[in-house]
C-alpha cells in the first residue's frame, strides 16, 4: 500500500511573522523618487504616484506609494460649491474622513490639534505592502529650502496605539526622530508644542497609511508651505513629494503572518522499501517483473517527492527534495513538510 | 570532538489545483495521509562496480538535482510501497485510446496480473474532457469504471492514471476528444468537479461505479 495516514502527532500549526523590505527589489530603504509626467497630468489633482525608478526610462518601475492632500472645503483646488472643477482636495477629504474617522466626524486630530481640516497623506502600494506595514520599521525624511526633519512612529513608547476612537487599530503618532542606533523620539507626539498645531501625524499600519499635519510640517525646522487658495490649483501635493524627493530617504518594512502547517513524514524501516518505479525492474520476455540484480538482495528505494492527499485520495499538496534521500530497511527518514497560507 | 547530526530534512511544499480549489471554495485541506514517491530516480544508475566502494553505488542518483513540484499533477509516475511487485504487472488493456468524438464511452477494467485482486484509484487530468459515469470527481476509487468523452470546443487530449491501491503500480492511459463545433466548453478552462471530489471518500471496495 503506498498510503500511510498521518496522526495528530505529525501535524503541528504555528503562525509566524514575516518582516521584509517594502520598495522595489526588496529594499528597506530607497533614495530616489520620480514621478510619471503621464499620470500627473491626468490625475496629479488627486495624487502623485511615487516610483523608486523613473518610469520613463526604466520599464520595470513599478508604484511604491501615492501621495495626496486634502481639504475639507476643497482649498487648494480647483472648484466651490455651486461652481465647475473637482475640488479633488475636498474629495480627498472627504475619502479619508470617511475611511479612518468614526461617522459625524468632520475634523482629523493630530493630538492637541482636533480641528485639523487638512493633511497629506503617503498611502502605500497595496502589492508592495501586501498584510501591513511593520510599526516602528519606518523613517522618512523630507526636506525644504528652510530645514529638514527625520519622522518616525512612536511605536516604541506606544506599543498599544492611540485609544482615540477610529475606525481602524492601532493607530501611532508620526514623530521627529530617527531609527538609527536604536528609536530615538525627539519629543513625544503630546508634548509638541503649540498644543493647538498638533503633531506630525498619524499612521495606520493596517491601512499602509501615514497621515502628515500640514500646520505642523509648515512650522519652524521645515516650514513646508501649502496653499489654501480658493478655487485654486495649488497642488500641495507635488509641495510634499517635492520634500521627499529633496529629503533623499525613506525606510519601510512590511510585515505578514503566515501560517504554517507543519507535516512530520516518517518513513519507519521496515516500510517504503519498494518501489513501482519501472526502472527497479528487469521486464523478462513474458512481461513479468523481477528487481534488478543491483537491487534484488538488498533493496533500497530513493525518495524524491512526498504527497499529501485527503480521505479521497486526491493529491492536494506536493513537496520535492532537493536531492534523493536513501530509504532501506536499516534506514529512516524523517522529512518535515512545511505547507504554508 | 564532532556533533551529532539532529536534524530532519525540512522540505517546503506547494498546494495542487485540487488543494487550491478546495481553499477557495472555503473548505478544509483534510489531508490525512501521505505517499512517497521516487519520480525521476532511474535505478539503472546505480552503479554497484564503482570503484570507491559500496558507499558510493548510489552516488550517480545522490547527487543529482530534482525538479520543481508543479501544482498541476495530479498523481505520481510510481510509489514508494512496502513489498517489491516482482511478478506483478498491471493490465489495462490499451494505453493509447486514440481520437475520440464527444459522448464516447470508455470502459476501464484494470487487472493485476500475478498479484492478489485488489482495488483501483482512477484519476483524470482533465475533468473538462472525460468524466466518470455518475459523477464530477477527478479521482475514484473502483474495482472497474465507465467513462465519457465529454463536448468541448476544441481538440484536447488528457490521461487516465489507474494505481492499484495494494500493489501501487501506475499505468497511464492516454485519449484525446475531438472538437465539437456547438460546444461551449473550454477544455483548458477552469476544471468543474462541482466540489465532488471529496464526495468518493470511503466509498465502498468492489462497488464499480458507473
Amino acid at each position: 500500500m503506498a498510503y500511510k495516514d498521518l496522526t495528530n502527532e505529525d501535524i503541528s500549526a504555528d503562525t509566524g511573522v514575516v518582516t521584509s523590505g517594502i520598495w522595489q527589489d526588496g529594499a528597506s530603504s530607497i533614495n530616489t523618487f520620480f514621478s510619471s509626467s503621464t499620470q500627473y497630468t491626468n490625475t496629479g489633482d488627486y495624487n502623485i504616484d511615487v516610483y523608486r525608478y523613473d518610469p520613463s526610462a526604466n520599464a520595470s518601475a513599478s508604484v511604491q506609494f501615492g501621495v495626496v492632500y486634502g481639504h475639507r472645503e476643497g482649498s487648494g483646488s480647483l472648484g466651490t460649491k455651486g461652481a465647475t472643477g473637482d475640488r479633488t482636495t475636498a474629495a480627498i477629504f472627504g475619502q479619508f474622513n470617511q475611511l479612518i474617522n468614526p461617522p459625524e466626524t468632520t475634523n482629523f486630530t493630530f493630538q492637541g490639534n482636533t480641528t485639523a481640516k487638512q493633511f497629506y497623506a503617503i498611502t502605500l502600494n497595496r502589492a508592495r505592502m501586501r498584510e501591513a506595514i511593520e510599526p516602528g520599521g519606518w523613517e522618512l525624511h523630507l526636506s525644504s529650502s528652510i530645514g529638514k526633519i527625520k519622522l518616525v512612529d512612536d511605536f516604541s513608547t506606544n506599543n498599544g496605539g492611540n485609544t482615540f476612537a477610529r475606525n481602524f487599530a492601532p493607530e501611532y503618532n508620526v514623530v521627529s526622530g530617527s531609527l538609527i542606533g536604536g528609536t530615538t523620539i525627539d519629543t513625544a507626539a503630546s508634548a509638541e508644542t503649540p498644543s493647538a498645531i498638533g503633531s506630525y501625524g498619524t499612521f495606520y499600519p493596517a491601512l499602509g497609511m501615514i497621515l502628515l499635519n500640514p500646520e505642523k510640517l509648515g512650522t519652524a525646522t521645515l516650514n513646508l508651505p501649502h496653499s489654501t487658495g480658493s478655487n485654486s490649483d495649488d497642488r500641495n501635493n507635488r509641495k510634499l513629494f517635492d520634500a521627499i524627493v529633496d529629503g533623499g530617504y525613506f525606510q519601510m518594512r512590511r510585515k505578514e503572518e503566515i501560517s504554517s502547517l507543519h507535516y512530520f513524514i516518517r518513513a519507519t524501516s521496515g516500510r517504503f522499501n519498494a518501489t513501482t518505479n519501472e526502472t527497479f525492474y528487469t521486464q523478462s520476455i513474458a512481461g513479468t517483473k523481477q528487481v534488478i540484480p543491483a537491487m534484488s538482495t538488498e533493496p533500497k528505494t530513493y525518495i524524491t517527492t512526498v504527497g499529501l492527499y485527503n480521505n479521497a485520495n486526491e493529491l492536494i499538496a506536493i513537496a520535492k527534495l532537493s536531492k534523493p534521500i536513501l530509504k532501506s530497511k536499516s534506514r529512516e527518514a524523517l522529512i518535515k513538510v512545511k505547507l504554508d497560507f | 570532538m564532532g556533533f551529532l547530526d539532529n536534524s530532519s530534512i525540512t522540505v517546503d511544499a506547494i498546494l495542487t489545483k485540487r488543494g487550491r480549489q478546495i481553499l477557495a471554495n472555503g473548505g478544509d485541506l483534510g489531508i490525512t495521509k501521505f505517499a512517497l514517491s521516487d519520480e525521476e530516480v532511474d535505478y539503472t544508475l546505480y552503479d554497484v562496480t564503482h570503484p570507491n566502494g559500496t558507499d558510493s553505488y548510489g552516488a550517480v542518483i545522490e547527487n543529482m538535482s530534482l525538479l520543481e513540484a508543479t501544482p498541476s499533477r495530479t498523481t505520481f509516475r510510481s510509489f514508494l510501497v512496502d513489498t517489491p511487485v516482482s511478478g506483478m504487472t498491471l493490465n489495462v488493456g490499451s494505453l493509447d485510446l486514440g481520437v475520440l468524438g464527444k459522448n464516447e464511452p470508455i470502459s476501464i477494467n484494470p487487472e493485476t496480473v500475478g498479484g492478489l485482486t485488489e482495488q483501483y484509484e482512477f484519476t483524470i487530468e482533465n475533468t473538462n474532457v472525460v468524466r466518470f459515469n455518475g459523477g464530477l470527481s477527478t479521482t475514484r476509487t473502483a474495482s472497474s469504471v465507465q467513462l465519457n468523452t465529454q463536448s468541448i470546443n476544441i481538440r484536447a487530449a488528457t490521461t487516465i492514471t489507474v494505481k492499484g491501491l495494494s500493489s501501487g503500480l501506475v499505468k497511464v492511459i492516454n485519449l484525446t476528444v475531438e472538437a465539437d463545433p456547438g460546444s461551449g466548453i473550454d477544455p483548458l478552462g477552469p476544471l468543474n468537479d462541482g466540489g465532488a471530489g471529496m464526495a468518493n471518500s470511503g466509498q465502498s471496495a468492489g462497488n464499480p461505479y458507473g
